[in-house]
Order: structure tokens, then C-alpha cells, then sequence
């Protein structure tokens, strides 16, 4: 099953770091196989509205989902997914 | 508009005069950076030794400072940088440049040295050297103490330097507020160097604007724009920069172990959220900051502010380091003696690489712990002896390019232009290295921060690994940060704002004619000028203009970046040629004339 690792504000609402989470065969359908675990709290603050963008950064073995075909990225067995929140800093 | 004044502090004569700023300058350069460019431009005798009596070193708020503009709170440190041979501006928040705004300054230019050692009392239009010699050999932390304490006043703002300023060590930085830095290029060796132990400021004024209605709607937007962005309004609140450590460490972009490295196993143990769990015990914000990206911490026998996510890499992952205790001690012992954290951290992991290979000897330790990569114990007390230099620390107080050089390998010293790299490994990341390889003040990520695309999305995101149209990325993001450097306001503010809401608040603020276009222009003619004085200090653009060899030959051996190396050759000639510079990397005559450079 893939890993799913959640960063920053993520981690908190999910209320765990990791979990193991089937039924995603990519990062669109993973996301909505992760909205449906933990339900509300995660759908409201993370997943995108037609009236809020989606503010997450995703990482995908490593690497940002927008340069290997964004929520249509195919996803393995073996994959990790990161989550976190839009940060940043310097 | 009136315009704030400038102080002269001629050192050797004991000497404090009050001079009108030069307006065409301020049209030209605004302030901050690009003011203390421009005089420092002007009045440097090429070829003056940083450390001499001829240096001058300069404080330069922007005209912003001290405003109701958000963030608008920044000071910069203008002079010739020991560390490097070439420009230093060293940017730095908390309250101090406010308060000196409110005493009626933008400018103040030290010159000279003084006999012994001194310390500059400013109250509004009174200003005066005092003698400082009782303070010679204390910590950031006791002079402030005791400054406030003798000029009795507990509102009173100081920037002082420690026992690293003092003892001239290459990497020493000025602290203000106790807890806030002008950290890099070793500044505070130049202030020691003139026997300046102190700057208490105190002011009564208030700021003017040139068009306060104008202002006014500015802000309203800007405002609203910082409340609402992603990083601004949530992110940079919450979790303060710490929040990097993971992301950059997911991406395989995260040196460890003197960049040996990019990924780290442990970095989880110092993570943002680890901090927020363990140590953090409160928020702190800089002068009109609505960010507050600060973060306050507890140990058990001290409190202090940090560590940031430069700190926690430079001082943990690039050490080996995990554990969150010995770096926040480290942090604190930095911020005490007055040591950049960055530069501090990539000379021990250096030292600790050149120990672990056999050049650095055992007996060269005293009674130190060993130098090697993991030990929490080795951070903390070669961060004490670097800060006091005692033994072993006098030769790490000068930096890991000198210090490697002197057993022979350099090349153990990641630097550009003798400055240590920051936190981002520029093979996975690749516009960011062309940023520090090109960078005027050697080795920097806050002059174009293309981690803002390349990693975390903003404007838009942009693809790590490639190269293409990156230099044209690091030219508006260097040109766009001269320009905000020197308005006196948070680079952070631009996860927010554009070029635009820099100029409205610039042009309404100051009363400075400029529109998005403009600003941009002004931030090209910034850097400009600080290329054409590294040039005339010697600089040498093959030499110079690159990143250490580690980073060109050696793949980052495992991660997600697997096999990367950067790719600057690829990048440079054409950021050159974008700038009108030529294959050398000198600016064009017709370059100099279209920026109205004589």
C-alpha cells in the first residue's frame, strides 16, 4: 500500500504522521482515499473548492506532483506521498 | 519631501556631524541597500583593507523604516566585508532601525577607529561617543543589559556586537534586540575593528508620509493581500520557517554532513514540528510585522529566540546534528558571542570533515571533544571556543574557506566567494545555485530566493531540475530584492506582494517617483553598482562567479535527487547577457549608461 507522510498544519488535523492508505491508483484518487479517512476536518481545510485553491504542497517520491502530471500522477504500491501545508520561509 | 538626516561618526577624531542625505541618491538608490551601495561606492578607497581604519562602515535604514508600512522595520550594514573582499549588506528586523528612524536618521556612517573602546548614544538630535571599555568582553546579551541600564532609559533600542565582533573573526555578525542579526559577511569584525562596541538609540519622532491618504489605500490592500496569502497569512504565522526542514528533506535537497549528502534520515528530530512539540514556548514579531515569523524558546536553564530553519540546518543537519537540544544551545551561543549561525555551522561541519579525514589532529583539540559529524557535545562547545577564540576556535573564527585552506583543502570549504552556503543543495535545486553562485555578497539565498518557485510553488511553480529560464528568474528576483532591501521593508512580505505594491508604498511613503517598471529598473542599477565595486575590489568572474567544486563533481550520492549535479554553466552566460554584462560579467558601457551609472 502506498505511505502517506503529513507535514506542519496537516499532521495536526489528521492527527497522526503516517498511515498506510489503499484504494488510490493515483495522487487525485489517493487524496480522496485519505479525505475519506479522516473525513471533515481534512476536506474542509485541504482539499480543493471551487471557491479555494488547493493549498497544499504534495510531494510524490520526492518529487512536486506538478512536474510528473499533477492529481493524475499514477501511484504505485511502493510510493510515498508527502503532504504539507503551503509554507515557507528562508 | 523632508527627508530624514545622516550621521558621520569620524571614530578616530571622536567626531559626530549631522549631513542632509543626498536626494538625487535617494531617487536613484531609495535607501537601505542601495543607499549605503552608493556611499560606500563613493567613499571607499578601492583596495582598503576591511579590518583598517580606512573602512567605513554603514547603517542604512530604508526610507520605509519606522513606518506604518507592514513590516516595515529593516535596517542594512553597508561596508567592505573581511570575509569576503567584497560588498557586505547585511539585512536585519527587529526594533532598532524603527527607533533610529524615530530619532530622526536614515544613514549613519562610521569612519575610522577609535582609541578605545566606544559606544554611540543617540537621543533624537543628541548624539555622542562614550566610553565602552567596561563592556569590552561581554556578551550581546550583558552590554544590552547594561547600556540600557547606564543610559536609563528601558525603551532604548541597541545594537551591539559580542566577543567574536571584538576579536575580529571573520564571521561575526551585529545582534539588535538581543535576538535579531545582521548576520552575514562579517559584519561585526568591521565594527570591532574600529573599537565600536555599541549603538543605543532613542527616538521621539513619528513617521511622515508623503501622501498620507495615498498610503492609507496602499496599505489597505497590502494588508489584505499578506492576511490572505497561503505563506504569509497561515504558513510563516504557524510554524515560523522551521517548517522547511522537512519539505527540503523530502525533496533530497537537504545537505547533510557538510553536504556530503542532500538527504538526512534524523532531520525529522529537528524538525518545525519537532520545535513546536519539545522547545517552543512563544511567537515573536518584528517592528509592524503582522507576520511574526519568530520563534521563542526554552531550555532548561536558558530562554532565547530561534532557531530558525537556517540555524537548524547549518548548525544540525550540516553537522550531523539531530538532536534539537544541542543546536538551540549552539543558536543561543551564537546570538550571545555574536557569530552568524550559517557561517558558524559550515565552518564546524567543515572542521568536522577535515578532522574525520585526518587533517585536523587530535592533539590539535586540547581537551575538546572530537570533532565529528553527530555530536551534539563537539557543536556546542566549538561554538563557544569559535565565538571566544580559544584555541582551535581562533582558526574556525575565520571561517571555513581559510580555515580548510589552511590544512591544504579547500575544497572541504562549501562557500561562494568565501561565504558559506546556505540551507538548499543547488544540485537538486538548480536556479538557486545560480543565485549564490552569482550573488554580489557571496553565498546568499535571500538575494533572489528561487526556492519560491522552484520549490514551494510561488509565483508559480517551477521544475527544480531544469535550468531553462532560471536566469531570467534569478535576474527579476535579485533586481525585485534590491529594490525591497532598500525600502526598509520584509523580504517576506514578497510570498505576498509584487513589484507594483513595492512602488505604491514606496511612492506614497517617501514620495519617490516610481511605478513597478521603475522599481525593478532600480533594483537592476543596485546590483549593478555592487558588481562594479566587487570589480573594482579584484573581483574575478571565473573565479569567482561559481559554486565549490563538491556541487559541480560530485552527484548527490542517494534520494530523490539521486545522480544531480549542478548545472550553473549552463545558466550564467546567459544571466550575464540578460544583465548587459559581458562574457566577463562586467557591465556594458551601454549597459551603465541606460541605469544613469557614471
Amino acid at each position: 500500500m502506498p505511505r502517506v507522510s503529513f507535514f506542519g498544519i496537516v499532521r495536526e488535523i489528521v492527527g497522526e504522521k503516517e498511515t498506510l492508505i489503499s484504494g488510490g491508483d493515483t495522487v487525485g484518487s489517493l487524496l480522496e482515499a485519505i479525505s475519506a479517512k479522516y473525513g471533515m476536518r481534512f476536506n474542509e481545510k485541504v482539499m480543493e473548492t471551487p471557491e479555494r485553491k488547493l493549498d497544499l504542497i504534495l510531494l510524490l517520491n520526492g518529487r512536486h506532483i506538478e512536474h510528473i502530471g499533477g492529481l493524475s500522477a499514477p501511484v504505485k504500491e511502493e510510493d510515498h506521498l508527502a503532504v504539507f501545508p503551503l509554507v515557507g520561509g528562508g | 519631501m523632508e527627508r530624514l538626516n545622516m550621521l558621520r561618526v569620524n571614530l578616530t577624531e571622536g567626531t559626530v556631524k549631522q549631513e542632509p542625505l543626498n536626494e538625487e541618491w535617494v531617487k536613484q538608490y531609495i535607501g537601505g541597500r542601495g543607499y549605503g551601495t552608493k556611499l560606500l561606492y563613493e567613499e571607499l578607497e578601492p583596495g582598503t583593507d576591511p579590518l583598517s581604519e580606512g573602512n567605513k562602515l554603514i547603517f542604512a535604514n530604508g526610507p520605509l523604516t519606522g513606518s506604518n508600512v507592514p513590516t516595515g522595520g529593516r535596517y542594512m550594514v553597508v561596508t567592505k566585508s573581511p570575509l569576503t573582499g567584497f560588498i557586505a549588506s547585511s539585512n536585519s528586523g527587529g526594533y532598532w532601525g524603527a527607533e533610529l528612524a524615530r530619532a530622526g536618521y536614515m544613514v549613519l556612517v562610521f569612519e575610522g577607529k577609535a582609541k578605545k573602546p566606544v559606544y554611540l548614544w543617540i537621543k533624537d538630535d543628541k548624539a555622542e561617543l562614550r566610553d565602552a571599555s567596561s563592556l569590552w568582553g561581554k556578551d550581546t546579551h550583558l552590554t544590552t543589559d547594561a547600556l540600557l541600564e547606564e543610559v536609563g532609559d528601558p525603551k532604548a533600542r541597541v545594537a551591539c556586537i559580542g566577543p567574536a565582533g571584538e576579536k575580529l573573526s571573520k564571521i561575526a555578525c551585529i545582534i539588535n534586540d538581543k535576538h535579531r542579526a545582521a548576520g552575514r559577511s562579517g559584519v561585526g569584525a568591521v565594527m570591532g575593528s574600529k573599537n565600536l562596541k555599541a549603538i543605543v538609540v532613542r527616538g521621539s519622532g513619528t513617521f511622515k508620509a508623503a501622501n498620507p491618504e495615498g498610503l492609507k489605500e496602499t496599505l489597505r490592500g497590502a494588508m489584505q493581500k499578506i492576511k490572505e496569502n497561503g505563506v504569509t497569512g497561515e504558513g510563516l504565522p504557524t510554524y515560523g520557517t522551521a517548517v522547511l526542514v522537512n519539505i527540503l528533506n523530502q525533496l533530497g535537497s537537504y545537505p547533510f554532513k557538510n553536504f556530503q549528502e542532500a538527504q538526512n534520515e534524523g532531520a525529522e528530530n529537528h524538525s518545525g514540528e519537532k520545535l513546536a512539540e519539545t522547545y517552543l514556548t512563544g511567537r515573536t514579531n518584528c517592528f509592524a510585522c503582522p507576520i511574526g515569523c519568530g520563534r521563542e524558546t526554552a531550555l532548561d536553564d536558558k530562554k532565547g529566540e530561534g532557531p530558525e530553519y537556517e540555524t537548524l540546518w547549518a548548525l544540525g543537519s550540516n553537522c550531523g546534528v539531530n538532536d534539537l537540544e544541542p543546536i538551540i544551545r549552539a543558536n543561543y551561543l551564537c546570538n550571545e558571542l555574536g557569530l552568524d549561525t550559517i557561517s558558524a555551522g559550515g565552518t564546524i561541519s567543515a572542521a568536522m570533515e577535515l578532522y574525520e579525514k585526518g587533517y585536523i589532529k587530535e592533539e590539535e583539540l586540547g581537551v575538546g571533544p572530537e570533532l565529528r559529524f553527530g555530536s551534539g557535545d563537539a557543536l556546542v562547545y566549538w561554538t563557544e571556543k569559535m565565538g571566544k577564540l580559544e584555541g582551535l576556535g581562533e582558526k574556525l573564527a575565520e571561517g571555513s574557506y581559510r580555515l580548510s585552506e589552511s590544512y591544504g583543502h579547500p575544497e572541504f570549504s562549501i562557500t561562494v566567494k568565501k561565504q558559506e552556503l546556505p540551507a538548499y543543495d543547488p544540485r537538486g535545486i538548480q536556479g538557486i545555485g545560480l543565485t549564490y553562485a552569482v550573488s554580489n555578497r557571496g553565498a546568499c539565498h535571500v538575494r533572489g530566493y528561487l526556492i519560491s518557485p522552484e520549490v514551494l510553488g510561488i509565483p508559480e511553480k517551477l521544475d527544480p531540475w531544469e535550468t531553462e529560464g532560471k536566469a531570467q528568474w534569478g535576474k527579476t528576483f535579485h533586481d525585485l530584492t534590491a529594490a525591497i532591501d532598500s525600502s526598509g521593508v520584509c523580504l517576506f512580505t514578497s510570498f505576498a506582494l509584487g513589484a507594483d505594491d513595492y512602488a505604491d508604498m514606496i511612492r506614497n511613503g517617501a514620495g519617490i517617483d516610481l511605478n513597478a517598471e521603475s522599481l525593478l529598473e532600480t533594483g537592476d542599477r543596485i546590483w549593478t553598482l555592487e558588481r562594479l565595486f566587487n570589480l573594482r575590489e579584484g573581483l574575478d568572474a571565473a573565479r569567482d562567479d561559481t559554486l565549490p567544486v563538491r556541487l559541480l563533481k560530485e552527484p548527490i550520492p542517494k534520494g530523490p535527487a539521486e545522480g544531480k549535479l549542478s548545472r550553473i554553466d549552463k545558466m550564467i552566460p546567459e544571466y550575464y547577457k540578460l544583465r548587459g554584462w559581458d562574457e566577463k560579467g562586467v557591465p556594458t558601457p551601454a549597459k551603465l549608461a541606460e541605469l544613469g551609472i557614471k
